[in-house]
Protein backbone atom coordinates (compact mmCIF):
# COMPACT_ATOMS: atom_id res chain seq x y z
CA UNK A 1 0.00 0.00 0.00
CA UNK A 2 1.35 3.41 -0.91
CA UNK A 3 1.97 5.99 1.76
CA UNK A 4 -0.93 8.10 0.51
CA UNK A 5 -3.39 5.19 0.56
CA UNK A 6 -2.11 4.19 3.95
CA UNK A 7 -2.62 7.72 5.17
CA UNK A 8 -6.17 7.80 3.80
CA UNK A 9 -7.12 4.47 5.40
CA UNK A 10 -5.75 5.46 8.76
CA UNK A 11 -7.44 8.84 8.66
CA UNK A 12 -10.77 7.28 7.71
CA UNK A 13 -10.41 4.81 10.53
CA UNK A 14 -9.70 7.64 12.94
CA UNK A 15 -12.84 9.51 11.86
CA UNK A 16 -14.88 6.32 12.29
CA UNK A 17 -13.55 5.99 15.82
CA UNK A 18 -15.01 9.37 16.72
CA UNK A 19 -18.43 8.72 15.12
CA UNK A 20 -21.54 9.78 17.11
CA UNK A 21 -23.13 7.28 19.44
CA UNK A 22 -26.26 5.36 18.44
CA UNK A 23 -29.47 6.10 20.34
CA UNK A 24 -29.09 3.02 22.54
CA UNK A 25 -25.86 4.34 24.00
CA UNK A 26 -26.09 7.48 26.09
CA UNK A 27 -23.44 9.36 27.98
CA UNK A 28 -23.94 8.86 31.71
CA UNK A 29 -22.21 10.98 34.31
CA UNK A 30 -20.65 8.62 36.81
CA UNK A 31 -17.47 8.49 38.79
CA UNK A 32 -15.49 5.32 38.84
CA UNK A 33 -13.39 5.60 41.93
CA UNK A 34 -9.97 4.02 42.05
CA UNK A 35 -10.16 0.33 42.84
CA UNK A 36 -9.90 -0.51 46.52
CA UNK A 37 -9.41 -3.80 48.30
CA UNK A 38 -13.19 -4.12 48.61
CA UNK A 39 -13.58 -3.74 44.85
CA UNK A 40 -11.86 -7.03 44.21
CA UNK A 41 -12.36 -8.82 47.50
CA UNK A 42 -15.76 -7.63 48.72
CA UNK A 43 -16.49 -5.85 51.97
CA UNK A 44 -15.28 -7.29 55.24
CA UNK A 45 -17.74 -9.74 56.75
CA UNK A 46 -18.65 -10.58 60.33
CA UNK A 47 -16.13 -13.41 60.12
CA UNK A 48 -13.29 -10.88 60.27
CA UNK A 49 -11.31 -11.38 63.47
CA UNK A 50 -8.34 -9.40 64.78
CA UNK A 51 -4.81 -10.46 63.89
CA UNK A 52 -2.59 -12.28 66.37
CA UNK A 53 -0.67 -10.13 68.85
CA UNK A 54 2.47 -12.17 68.18
CA UNK A 55 4.65 -10.13 65.81
CA UNK A 56 6.19 -13.34 64.51
CA UNK A 57 2.85 -14.93 63.72
CA UNK A 58 2.06 -14.10 60.10
CA UNK A 59 -0.60 -16.78 59.68
CA UNK A 60 -3.79 -15.67 58.03
CA UNK A 61 -5.41 -14.23 54.96
CA UNK A 62 -4.56 -10.92 53.38
CA UNK A 63 -5.67 -8.79 50.45
CA UNK A 64 -3.92 -6.40 48.12
CA UNK A 65 -3.39 -2.96 49.61
CA UNK A 66 -4.14 -1.05 46.43
CA UNK A 67 -4.15 2.35 48.07
CA UNK A 68 -0.88 2.02 49.91
CA UNK A 69 1.53 -0.09 47.93
CA UNK A 70 4.08 1.36 45.62
CA UNK A 71 7.65 1.27 44.57
CA UNK A 72 10.18 2.83 46.85
CA UNK A 73 12.85 5.43 46.25
CA UNK A 74 15.07 4.84 43.25
CA UNK A 75 12.72 2.41 41.60
CA UNK A 76 11.81 2.54 37.92
CA UNK A 77 8.32 3.60 36.82
CA UNK A 78 5.78 1.32 38.46
CA UNK A 79 4.07 -1.40 36.53
CA UNK A 80 2.52 -3.52 39.23
CA UNK A 81 1.91 -1.08 42.00
CA UNK A 82 -0.85 1.46 42.32
CA UNK A 83 -0.16 4.47 40.14
CA UNK A 84 -0.57 8.04 41.39
CA UNK A 85 -4.12 8.32 40.07
CA UNK A 86 -5.09 5.20 41.94
CA UNK A 87 -5.38 3.06 38.85
CA UNK A 88 -3.95 -0.39 38.75
CA UNK A 89 -1.40 -1.88 36.37
CA UNK A 90 0.00 -5.36 36.10
CA UNK A 91 3.54 -6.48 35.47
CA UNK A 92 4.31 -8.24 32.16
CA UNK A 93 4.51 -11.68 33.73
CA UNK A 94 1.16 -11.16 35.42
CA UNK A 95 -0.34 -10.19 32.07
CA UNK A 96 0.80 -13.55 30.72
CA UNK A 97 -0.69 -15.45 33.66
CA UNK A 98 2.76 -16.34 34.99
CA UNK A 99 3.41 -16.65 38.72
CA UNK A 100 6.31 -14.85 40.31
CA UNK A 101 7.76 -14.08 43.71
CA UNK A 102 5.73 -11.04 44.64
CA UNK A 103 4.08 -10.91 48.04
CA UNK A 104 1.64 -8.11 47.31
CA UNK A 105 -1.05 -10.48 45.97
CA UNK A 106 -2.24 -7.69 43.73
CA UNK A 107 -5.04 -7.21 42.97
CA UNK A 108 -6.63 -10.07 44.93
CA UNK A 109 -5.84 -11.97 48.08
CA UNK A 110 -3.40 -14.41 49.56
CA UNK A 111 -2.81 -16.70 52.51
CA UNK A 112 0.20 -17.21 54.73
CA UNK A 113 0.61 -20.61 56.36
CA UNK A 114 3.35 -20.73 58.96
CA UNK A 115 4.98 -23.79 60.46
CA UNK A 116 8.21 -23.97 62.51
CA UNK A 117 10.46 -24.63 59.50
CA UNK A 118 8.57 -23.15 56.62
CA UNK A 119 6.34 -20.25 55.70
CA UNK A 120 4.15 -20.84 52.68
CA UNK A 121 2.59 -17.98 50.83
CA UNK A 122 -0.27 -18.66 48.46
CA UNK A 123 -1.80 -16.00 46.23
CA UNK A 124 -5.12 -16.27 44.48
CA UNK A 125 -3.75 -14.67 41.35
CA UNK A 126 -1.66 -16.68 38.90
CA UNK A 127 -1.12 -19.68 41.19
CA UNK A 128 1.70 -18.03 43.09
CA UNK A 129 3.09 -20.35 45.77
CA UNK A 130 6.19 -19.25 47.63
CA UNK A 131 7.87 -21.62 50.04
CA UNK A 132 10.21 -19.87 52.44
CA UNK A 133 12.41 -22.36 54.23
CA UNK A 134 13.50 -21.15 57.67
CA UNK A 135 16.88 -21.50 59.34
CA UNK A 136 18.58 -23.20 56.42
CA UNK A 137 20.94 -22.47 53.52
CA UNK A 138 20.50 -22.31 49.78
CA UNK A 139 21.07 -25.58 47.93
CA UNK A 140 24.34 -25.72 46.07
CA UNK A 141 22.52 -25.81 42.74
CA UNK A 142 19.31 -24.04 41.94
CA UNK A 143 17.08 -24.76 39.00
CA UNK A 144 15.45 -21.48 37.89
CA UNK A 145 11.78 -21.24 38.74
CA UNK A 146 9.08 -18.59 38.68
CA UNK A 147 8.97 -18.17 42.45
CA UNK A 148 12.65 -18.90 42.94
CA UNK A 149 14.06 -20.52 46.06
CA UNK A 150 13.59 -18.62 49.31
CA UNK A 151 15.19 -18.98 52.70
CA UNK A 152 14.19 -16.99 55.75
CA UNK A 153 15.53 -15.98 59.13
CA UNK A 154 14.07 -13.84 61.89
CA UNK A 155 15.88 -10.63 62.74
CA UNK A 156 13.99 -9.56 65.84
CA UNK A 157 10.39 -9.30 64.71
CA UNK A 158 11.34 -8.92 61.05
CA UNK A 159 11.43 -11.90 58.74
CA UNK A 160 14.37 -11.59 56.36
CA UNK A 161 13.79 -13.53 53.16
CA UNK A 162 16.46 -14.13 50.55
CA UNK A 163 15.37 -15.42 47.17
CA UNK A 164 17.55 -16.69 44.34
CA UNK A 165 16.99 -18.75 41.23
CA UNK A 166 14.28 -16.56 39.77
CA UNK A 167 13.38 -17.56 36.25
CA UNK A 168 12.51 -14.09 35.11
CA UNK A 169 12.98 -10.55 36.31
CA UNK A 170 9.35 -9.49 36.39
CA UNK A 171 9.40 -8.81 40.12
CA UNK A 172 11.60 -5.80 39.37
CA UNK A 173 8.72 -4.24 37.43
CA UNK A 174 11.19 -2.73 35.02
CA UNK A 175 11.87 -3.67 31.40
CA UNK A 176 15.47 -2.56 31.95
CA UNK A 177 16.14 -5.32 34.48
CA UNK A 178 16.72 -8.57 32.63
CA UNK A 179 18.15 -10.76 35.36
CA UNK A 180 17.80 -10.97 39.12
CA UNK A 181 20.65 -12.32 41.17
CA UNK A 182 19.03 -12.05 44.55
CA UNK A 183 16.06 -10.46 46.24
CA UNK A 184 16.25 -9.67 49.94
CA UNK A 185 13.00 -8.83 51.67
CA UNK A 186 12.38 -7.52 55.16
CA UNK A 187 8.86 -8.52 56.11
CA UNK A 188 7.14 -7.37 59.30
CA UNK A 189 3.75 -6.74 60.76
CA UNK A 190 2.82 -3.10 61.14
CA UNK A 191 -0.16 -1.22 62.55
CA UNK A 192 -0.82 -3.93 65.10
CA UNK A 193 -0.90 -6.59 62.43
CA UNK A 194 -3.48 -4.85 60.25
CA UNK A 195 -0.84 -4.71 57.54
CA UNK A 196 2.29 -6.58 56.58
CA UNK A 197 5.09 -4.53 55.08
CA UNK A 198 7.48 -6.08 52.56
CA UNK A 199 10.54 -3.99 51.83
CA UNK A 200 12.48 -5.68 49.08
CA UNK A 201 15.92 -4.97 47.71
CA UNK A 202 16.37 -6.49 44.28
CA UNK A 203 19.86 -6.93 42.88
CA UNK A 204 20.23 -7.83 39.25
CA UNK A 205 21.60 -6.94 35.86
CA UNK A 206 20.27 -4.50 33.33
CA UNK A 207 20.09 -5.00 29.57
CA UNK A 208 23.57 -3.55 29.22
CA UNK A 209 25.07 -6.05 31.63
CA UNK A 210 25.44 -3.53 34.41
CA UNK A 211 24.44 -4.26 38.02
CA UNK A 212 21.22 -2.66 39.20
CA UNK A 213 19.63 -2.40 42.58
CA UNK A 214 15.95 -1.67 43.12
CA UNK A 215 14.06 -1.11 46.33
CA UNK A 216 10.42 -2.04 46.34
CA UNK A 217 7.94 -1.56 49.18
CA UNK A 218 4.53 -3.13 49.30
CA UNK A 219 2.00 -3.73 52.01
CA UNK A 220 -0.85 -6.19 52.28
CA UNK A 221 -3.98 -5.87 54.39
CA UNK A 222 -5.21 -8.29 57.05
CA UNK A 223 -8.53 -9.81 56.00
CA UNK A 224 -9.07 -13.06 57.87
CA UNK A 225 -12.60 -13.34 56.46
CA UNK A 226 -11.53 -13.63 52.84
CA UNK A 227 -12.04 -16.89 51.01
CA UNK A 228 -9.59 -17.40 48.20
CA UNK A 229 -11.09 -18.34 44.85
CA UNK A 230 -9.72 -20.62 42.20
CA UNK A 231 -8.22 -18.37 39.56
CA UNK A 232 -7.41 -20.07 36.29
CA UNK A 233 -6.04 -17.12 34.38
CA UNK A 234 -5.14 -19.13 31.31
CA UNK A 235 -8.69 -20.07 30.41
CA UNK A 236 -9.61 -16.59 29.27
CA UNK A 237 -6.20 -15.43 28.23
CA UNK A 238 -6.42 -16.76 24.70
CA UNK A 239 -9.62 -14.82 24.18
CA UNK A 240 -7.91 -11.76 25.55
CA UNK A 241 -4.72 -11.92 23.56
CA UNK A 242 -6.38 -12.76 20.25
CA UNK A 243 -7.48 -9.14 19.99
CA UNK B 1 -2.53 19.56 1.81
CA UNK B 2 0.52 17.42 2.49
CA UNK B 3 0.84 18.96 5.93
CA UNK B 4 -2.83 18.22 6.67
CA UNK B 5 -2.47 14.62 5.57
CA UNK B 6 0.71 14.29 7.57
CA UNK B 7 -1.07 15.61 10.66
CA UNK B 8 -3.97 13.20 10.12
CA UNK B 9 -1.52 10.35 9.73
CA UNK B 10 0.22 11.24 12.97
CA UNK B 11 -3.12 11.44 14.77
CA UNK B 12 -4.16 8.14 13.27
CA UNK B 13 -0.95 6.47 14.36
CA UNK B 14 -1.48 7.80 17.86
CA UNK B 15 -4.93 6.31 17.75
CA UNK B 16 -3.50 2.99 16.56
CA UNK B 17 -1.06 3.13 19.44
CA UNK B 18 -3.97 3.63 21.82
CA UNK B 19 -5.72 0.69 20.22
CA UNK B 20 -2.66 -1.48 20.70
CA UNK B 21 -2.49 -0.40 24.31
CA UNK B 22 -6.02 -1.63 24.56
CA UNK B 23 -4.74 -5.16 24.21
CA UNK B 24 -2.71 -4.85 27.36
CA UNK B 25 -4.15 -6.73 30.29
CA UNK B 26 -5.97 -4.33 32.58
CA UNK B 27 -4.41 -1.16 31.32
CA UNK B 28 -6.78 1.60 32.45
CA UNK B 29 -5.76 3.68 29.44
CA UNK B 30 -7.58 1.20 27.20
CA UNK B 31 -10.93 2.61 28.22
CA UNK B 32 -12.43 6.05 28.43
CA UNK B 33 -13.52 6.04 32.06
CA UNK B 34 -13.84 9.83 32.04
CA UNK B 35 -16.85 9.60 29.71
CA UNK B 36 -18.94 6.60 30.81
CA UNK B 37 -21.97 5.58 28.81
CA UNK B 38 -25.02 3.44 29.40
CA UNK B 39 -25.71 0.97 26.63
CA UNK B 40 -29.04 -0.76 26.33
CA UNK B 41 -29.05 -4.08 24.57
CA UNK B 42 -29.75 -7.78 24.68
CA UNK B 43 -27.38 -10.34 26.11
CA UNK B 44 -25.99 -12.63 23.44
CA UNK B 45 -23.54 -14.42 25.70
CA UNK B 46 -21.94 -14.00 29.11
CA UNK B 47 -18.61 -15.76 29.37
CA UNK B 48 -17.61 -16.72 32.91
CA UNK B 49 -13.82 -16.80 32.70
CA UNK B 50 -10.59 -15.42 34.07
CA UNK B 51 -8.70 -13.18 33.92
CA UNK B 52 -11.85 -11.43 32.71
CA UNK B 53 -15.48 -12.21 32.20
CA UNK B 54 -16.92 -11.16 28.85
CA UNK B 55 -20.33 -9.82 28.00
CA UNK B 56 -21.46 -9.97 24.39
CA UNK B 57 -24.26 -7.47 23.97
CA UNK B 58 -26.42 -6.86 20.90
CA UNK B 59 -27.12 -3.16 20.54
CA UNK B 60 -29.45 -1.68 17.90
CA UNK B 61 -27.62 0.59 15.49
CA UNK B 62 -28.75 3.58 13.44
CA UNK B 63 -29.22 1.43 10.34
CA UNK B 64 -31.87 -0.74 11.97
CA UNK B 65 -29.51 -3.64 12.56
CA UNK B 66 -27.68 -4.95 15.57
CA UNK B 67 -24.08 -4.38 16.52
CA UNK B 68 -22.33 -6.92 18.69
CA UNK B 69 -20.37 -5.30 21.48
CA UNK B 70 -17.67 -7.16 23.34
CA UNK B 71 -17.52 -5.82 26.87
CA UNK B 72 -14.88 -6.91 29.32
CA UNK B 73 -15.85 -7.53 32.93
CA UNK B 74 -14.05 -8.12 36.20
CA UNK B 75 -12.64 -11.53 37.04
CA UNK B 76 -14.87 -14.36 38.20
CA UNK B 77 -13.68 -14.02 41.79
CA UNK B 78 -14.38 -10.30 41.86
CA UNK B 79 -17.92 -10.79 40.61
CA UNK B 80 -18.57 -13.72 42.96
CA UNK B 81 -17.69 -11.48 45.87
CA UNK B 82 -20.22 -8.97 44.59
CA UNK B 83 -22.91 -11.64 44.50
CA UNK B 84 -22.75 -12.65 40.84
CA UNK B 85 -23.04 -16.18 39.45
CA UNK B 86 -22.23 -17.62 36.06
CA UNK B 87 -25.97 -17.64 35.37
CA UNK B 88 -26.59 -14.06 36.47
CA UNK B 89 -26.94 -12.87 32.88
CA UNK B 90 -28.83 -15.05 30.44
CA UNK B 91 -28.94 -14.85 26.64
CA UNK B 92 -31.92 -12.84 25.44
CA UNK B 93 -32.17 -10.70 28.56
CA UNK B 94 -32.50 -6.94 28.06
CA UNK B 95 -30.03 -5.03 30.23
CA UNK B 96 -28.53 -1.60 30.67
CA UNK B 97 -24.75 -1.58 30.94
CA UNK B 98 -22.80 1.27 32.49
CA UNK B 99 -19.39 1.05 30.93
CA UNK B 100 -16.28 2.82 29.79
CA UNK B 101 -15.88 2.45 26.04
CA UNK B 102 -12.72 1.48 24.24
CA UNK B 103 -10.66 4.53 23.47
CA UNK B 104 -10.19 3.39 19.89
CA UNK B 105 -13.91 3.72 19.23
CA UNK B 106 -14.44 0.03 18.60
CA UNK B 107 -17.53 -1.84 19.73
CA UNK B 108 -16.25 -2.70 23.14
CA UNK B 109 -15.49 -1.50 26.61
CA UNK B 110 -15.34 -2.51 30.22
CA UNK B 111 -18.48 -2.69 32.31
CA UNK B 112 -18.82 -1.12 35.75
CA UNK B 113 -22.44 -1.88 36.54
CA UNK B 114 -25.37 -3.72 34.97
CA UNK B 115 -29.03 -2.91 35.54
CA UNK B 116 -31.75 -5.34 34.59
CA UNK B 117 -34.76 -4.01 32.75
CA UNK B 118 -36.77 -4.34 36.01
CA UNK B 119 -34.38 -1.96 37.74
CA UNK B 120 -32.29 -4.48 39.69
CA UNK B 121 -28.75 -3.22 39.93
CA UNK B 122 -25.86 -5.66 39.64
CA UNK B 123 -22.80 -3.99 41.10
CA UNK B 124 -19.19 -4.74 40.30
CA UNK B 125 -17.93 -2.67 43.23
CA UNK B 126 -16.54 0.13 41.10
CA UNK B 127 -19.11 2.82 41.97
Amino acid sequence: MSNWKHCFVLSSWMLLATAPLPAQIVETPATFGPPKAETFMGKASSALRPPSNDPRDLNGNYVADLQKSGLAVGAPPPAAAGSPDGSHELAPSQMLCRPDARLDVSPYGGQIIQTPNRITFIAEYNHVVRRIYLNTQFPTQLEPSYAGYSIGNWDGDTLVIQTRGLKNASIADSPDVVEIKQMTERVRKIEGGQRIEDLANIEGMDRNGKPVSITRRVTILWRSDVHLQEFICEEGADRFFEK
Amino acid sequence: MKRLLFALTVLSLLNVAASTTGQAHHSPSSFDSAHPVTATGTVKQFVWSNPHTWLYLLIPNEQGGLDEWEIEGPSVGTLVRQGWKSSTLKPGEKIHVLMARRVDGGHGGTFMQVTRDNGEVLSTGRL
